[in-house]
């Protein structure tokens, strides 16, 4: 399971190339390799409702650190005025259990510094909205 | 988690909400106003700045976590409350302004952790709600107060539509043309105060210009080829931005009197066909936003949708065709389908927590502002 570690590694650093303000700093991928891999799948069926496009092709998605103990989620918003943020955690935290079962606690931070930047979004959600 | 100040604002919001539905009623003629009572003539304030500001004031609020901006939809609710009991209309007034004033304070804190033009639009929305309620609290209500309050609603929708659409990557061409289409719905605002029909003139091309824009660049257009609530919420968008055209282009090209029926389609365009169909988008994502409580979509909802606008279609046919009863039923229509889409909204999150209870509980959340 290294490769899903290493291809989350390079994703992060892809994306942060052209970030702003907080941005710059990488995002953090650490941990468990399968529950690494895990957790982004359960991750990518969480959904921006209006958008139709999950957190993780969103590029909302700045860490994650799984443990067989704790597995920490790091999420950020689109905007200072997106009103979702407890929503979206809310929803990540049941995703992430959902899929690693109930003994491990799962830690959901809102990261709201973080500037995002549409640079962030996946090819595939950019082909899922016609864009290329 | 539940949270108890949120539920006692969106229960002064939807009481503010009955009271100015029922207030449209009696002005209609569908309903007999009660023996001395005065509501009737708060409909609008109960509308725009009890009941829109209080929503919009909780959601700005949880959007940017901070507990201070939660006093401006108190304010608002207890201004809707002053209206609603009759204690005194002046002190409601003021009440809203101090609620604009703050969630003004609360526009130029989200600007300041993000400048953009799309913040600019929101913080000159709100801006647009406090010179409203303060005209009011000067001068008593007006046609000018409730176009400003049009602009309050048409700011921010604006700027939200533009922050949701920069996944798409817009360039200058889009941007400008958005800034000029805020910039002349916000110029007309003060020009209404000194000479209504070129200020209603300048309204209507910049309500054209925002429709054109929102047609062009919004991602609404390219999410309605999706499923589910995604496409449902495109479809309440789409829908919202015709009668914006249409306002717009009834402004523009004639000018409207400030009465009559003109006033009548114009002011119901905007609040009716363009913001309640932008909260029949928006309420099932954002209530489940506030409350915790799991809301699931359901084909049903397109049925209220339908309903508002085929509605307002008839309000504005009875308009062109002078008749009175038609207006009252079809402005009791339009009152049914808000009731109905909150109806269908309560009774899928009833369902939901019967279905899975577990859900409404969680474990905390660290949010790092």
């Amino acid at each position: 399971m290294n490769w899903a570690l290493e291809l989350l590694q390079k994703m992060s650093a892809r994306r942060t190339e052209s970030g702003v303000g907080e941005a710059a700093a990488p995002d953090r991928f650490e941990g468990d390799a399968a529950l690494l891999e895990q957790a982004r799948q359960a991750l990518a069926t969480v959904d921006d409702p209006e958008l139709g496009l999950n957190i993780v092709d969103l590029g909302l998605l700045y860490g994650l650190n799984a443990t067989p103990e704790l597995i920490e989620v790091e999420i950020g918003l689109t905007s200072p005025s997106c009103p979702l943020p407890e929503h979206i955690a809310r929803q990540a935290r049941a995703a992430v259990k959902g899929v690693v079962g109930g003994d491990i606690p799962v830690d959901v931070t809102i990261n709201r510094k973080r500037r995002w930047t549409p640079d962030r979004v996946s090819p595939e959600a950019r082909r899922l909205l016609g864009l290329s | 988690m539940f949270r108890p100040l949120r539920f006692i604002l969106l229960a002064a919001a939807a009481a503010a909400l009955a009271s100015g539905l029922w207030a449209g009623l009696e002005r209609i003629g569908w309903v007999e106003p009660a023996t001395g009572s005065e509501l009737m003539l708060w409909h609008g304030p109960l509308m725009v700045s009890a009941f829109f500001a209080t929503l919009i004031g909780l959601e700005r609020a949880v959007a940017l976590g901070e507990r201070w901006l939660y006093a401006a939809p108190a304010l608002s609710a207890a201004s809707g409350l002053l209206l609603v009991t009759g204690t005194s209309p002046q002190a409601a007034a003021v009440l809203a302004s101090a609620a604009a004033g703050i969630l003004g304070a609360g526009a130029v804190e989200a600007f300041r952790r993000e400048p953009a033009l799309y913040m600019a639009a929101l913080a000159t929305g709100v801006f647009a709600l406090l010179g409203g309620n303060i005209l009011w609290a000067i001068d008593g209500l007006s046609p000018a107060v409730a176009l400003w309050w049009a602009g309050f609603l048409l700011l921010i929708i604006a700027g939200e539509r533009l922050e949701l659409s920069r996944i798409l990557r817009h360039g200058p061409l889009s941007h400008g043309w958005f800034g000029i289409a805020v910039a002349t719905i916000a110029a007309s605002l003060p020009i209404l105060l000194a000479n209504d029909q070129a200020g209603l003139r300048l309204l209507g091309a910049g309500l054209l210009l925002l429709t054109l824009w929102l047609v062009l660049f919004d991602i609404a257009r390219r999410t309605v080829r999706q499923q589910g609530l995604t496409r449902y919420m495109a479809v309440a968008l789409l829908a919202g931005y015709t009668w914006l055209a249409f306002t717009g282009a009834l402004l523009a090209l004639g000018g409207e009197p400030l009465s009559g029926s003109g006033y009548d389609a114009v002011l119901h365009s905007i609040f009716v066909g363009f913001a309640f169909s932008m909260v029949f988008a928006h309420a099932p994502v954002i209530f489940p936003a506030l409350t915790s409580l799991d809301l699931p979509w359901r084909p049903i909802f397109y049925l209220p949708l339908a309903l508002l606008h085929v509605s307002l279609a008839a309000r504005l046919t009875s308009g062109a065709v002078e008749s009175f009863e038609l207006r009252a039923a079809a402005g009791a229509t339009s009152a049914a389908a808000i009731l109905l889409f909150f109806a269908l909204m309560a009774g899928s999150a009833v369902t939901a927590r019967l279905v899975s209870p577990q859900s409404a509980r969680e474990g905390p959340t660290i949010d790092r502002a």
